[in-house]
């Protein structure tokens, strides 16, 4: 009995270290796959509780609604956060610093920052969603509605009633 | 790490895509959380002409928060409330998270829209509703001018809800069926009540009998509120402050476990042999865990039954001695009668000038064979003396003398047999490097051989501080080591006892 719990024990030990440095696939919905740390994956609430609820760690996790570049650029920042530690000040500096680079490059180009989100979304990244929504935000603050347009490229395309309509709302405002 | 690479060339095609609007292709659930981070319903509201694709978005922001920001450029009295009545007509039956207007002026809306806004908001807010309303600088409050008055409605579907009105007075739902079911916090702030006004209801009895759920309860400043009777079986925290015609506070709340009192309940001038505001404080509350408390009136009377579940004791006023000290004996009294207390914190108010060693125990304070932790706070009442602030963390403290610490350093002197056993941390904050202070570092160090660890925080940030040197020489010191930072001095202790550290500074 006892050398049993014993070796049970040993077992589930044996388990917990592994889990460390456990090696998850995801694969992209053009079926392109990414193996990543179990720590970079749990960066996902999503992933995480399919890992946690004895999901298919060994085939892998399809991820249907994200394409092979936008979950290249989402692993990245997993990989940053999950396989770093954020103990020290310098260490979170690090990473505030890897944020303000990531964003600043995902700015640049605003459909992929869309894509990102949208990931970020479905996979439920907390960190990496508040801060491309924050991103988004900040551009818009702050700007006339023809700024607003020019930033993101919206058309305008409002009727003659729209403008009417409009027209009567800021005489109150 | 992710075993590939990690190249991503820009190709032709993501440069076009920069040029479709691809922000107005995102679902509005995803847009509706943008505005929200946004906040501003300045901002929000002006997407609504951006597009026809942006014409409806906003009216779905689930965080709005209206702030008159320029009332001086408006042109007509009313018009920010104008604005903010038109925006959240727009939004119809749509419920919102959070809501929250600001009118720092008398003129950004009129009584009628701020009416109107509290009917929209209990209706329609879910999570958060805050409201701050104008300040009048004219106090007028004669039967000339009568205060506005301002209707809470009869229902509410928000859980948190905080209403700053100054200059206001509110009228609470006098319905039998008014319910507030899903309220959880409510926090008033600075309005006024008239609860001698025939059929009115008053604030305890409101939230009493209709906001079953209420947790938390904080009033701050109310005027014309004479008594508070409070039977709330959700409430777990209480905060009664600067509400100073509260002549009754009586709580039953089974389930409470935080109680801050803040009231100043006195006569002017302070010295008046007639003074007769009478302060009286029941509370049942037998879960009770922590109380803060700083009460000053003319005559209390209190009684807080079954004590035994307080733990923490909090800015505990202990006004010493004095010919001036107003009925205060409620500290020494809490000090006796919690006998269960782990965590203490109170603040020393000399109203005098004293000389010599405090003892509460000749006051008859109890030994406090639980207490953990301690903060001992004094203030700096007379120039002439420097009190220096002092925190002491000591397992098993046994009511340790409590000594307040003066220019004159023959008070310490003068008692050799102060031992503090079980100091392990000691701060001490604002350290200029006078003579005494530098007594006060030698005295802790030398009445404690348990000491650990010692923080200074300097008001210099002289990296040259010669007090630096100074303190290397004390006694005691080589046991551990000095760390100095430009903001921040600490000492610790070596680690391993019996291996005796070296002097050392870096």
């Amino acid at each position: 009995m006892a050398t049993g719990s014993g070796a049970a024990a040993a077992a589930a030990d044996a388990e917990e270290k592994e889990s460390g440095s456990r090696m998850i696939t995801l694969t992209s919905n053009e079926g392109k796959a990414f193996v990543v740390t179990e720590a970079s994956a749990r960066q996902s609430a999503t992933i995480r509780s399919m890992v946690d609820d004895g999901g298919c760690v060994d085939k892998g996790f399809p991820l249907p609604n994200v394409d092979s570049k936008t979950l290249a650029r989402v692993i990245q920042y997993c990989d940053e956060h999950g396989n770093k530690e954020a103990h020290t000040v310098d260490e979170r500096a690090a990473l505030a610093k890897f944020d303000k680079d990531f964003i600043a490059e995902l700015d640049a180009d605003k459909a992929f920052l869309y894509d990102v989100t949208m990931a970020a979304n479905y996979l439920h990244i907390q960190g990496l969603f508040a801060l491309t929504t924050q991103c988004i935000a900040d551009t818009i603050k702050g700007k006339t509605p023809e700024e607003i347009r020019t930033a993101f490229g919206i058309e305008y395309d409002l009727t003659a009633q729209d403008e009417e309509e409009i027209k009567e709302e800021d005489t109150h405002a | 790490m992710a075993v590939f690479t990690r190249s991503y060339p820009m190709d032709v095609d993501d440069e076009l895509a920069d040029d479709l609007d691809r922000i107005s292709a995102l679902p509005d659930d995803l847009l509706h959380v943008i505005l929200s981070i946004l906040g501003d319903a300045t901002m929000v509201t002006r997407t609504a002409v951006l597009s026809r694709r942006w014409r409806r978005v906003w009216t779905h922001a689930q965080k709005l928060s209206f702030v008159d920001k320029d009332p001086k450029i408006r042109a007509k009295p009313g018009q920010f409330g104008g604005f903010v009545d038109l925006a959240l007509a727009q939004r119809g039956d749509a419920n919102i998270q959070s809501l929250s207007i600001s009118m720092p002026t008398s003129d950004s809306a009129t009584p009628e829209q701020i009416n109107d806004c509290l009917r929209y908001a209990m209706q329609h807010t879910i999570k958060t509703f805050k409201l701050f309303s104008p300040y009048h600088s004219s106090n007028e409050t004669d039967d000339d001018h009568p205060l506005t008055i301002l209707e809470l409605p009869s229902n509410a579907r928000t859980t948190s809800i905080e209403l700053r009105l100054s200059s206001f007075r509110l009228r609470l739902p006098v319905s039998p069926s008014a319910r507030y079911e899903a309220l959880t916090e409510l926090n008033l702030r600075s309005m006024c009540f008239d609860e001698e006004e025939a059929g009115a209801r008053t604030l305890g009895d409101f939230v009493s009998t209709c906001c079953p759920r209420l947790r938390k309860l904080e009033i701050w400043g109310l005027e014309k509120l004479t008594q508070l009777v409070l039977r709330i079986e959700a409430l777990e925290e209480l905060d009664v402050n600067y509400s100073s015609d509260l002549r009754k506070l009586d709580v039953n709340a089974p389930n409470l476990r935080v109680l801050g009192i803040k009231l100043f309940i006195i006569s002017l001038p302070l010295i008046n042999e007639n003074s007769n505001k009478h302060l009286v404080v029941g509370i049942v509350a037998p879960m009770l865990e922590e109380i803060d408390m700083h009460i000053w009136a003319d005559r209390l009377d209190m009684h807080i039954h079954d004590r035994t579940s307080v733990r923490r004791l909090r800015n505990l006023g202990l006004r010493m001695r004095g010919q001036y000290s107003c009925n205060t004996d409620y500290g020494l009294w809490l000090l006796k009668n919690c006998p269960n207390i782990e965590h203490l914190d109170i603040y020393l108010r000399h109203m005098f000038s004293m000389n010599g060693l405090i003892d509460l125990m000749d006051k008859g304070a109890p030994r406090l064979h639980k207490v953990r932790s301690m903060v001992v706070k004094t203030s700096y009442l007379w120039p002439e003396h420097r009190f220096v602030t002092c925190t002491a963390v000591a397992p098993d403290v046994s009511w340790p003398k409590i000594i307040p610490l003066f220019e004159d350093p023959n008070t310490l002197a003068s008692h050799p047999n102060i031992t503090m056993d079980f100091l392990h941390e000691a701060s001490i904050i604002g350290f200029t490097g006078t003579d005494q202070e530098m007594y006060l570092v030698s005295f802790l160090f030398g009445c404690s051989t348990s000491i650990t660890c010692m923080t200074i925080l300097p008001e210099s940030d002289d990296n040259d501080d010669p007090n630096r040197s100074q303190l290397l020489k004390i006694p005691f010191t080589g046991h551990g080591c000095w760390h100095f930072q430009r903001d921040k001095y600490t000492w610790k202790r070596t680690q391993y006892e019996g291996a005796q550290g070296k002097n050392c500074a870096y």
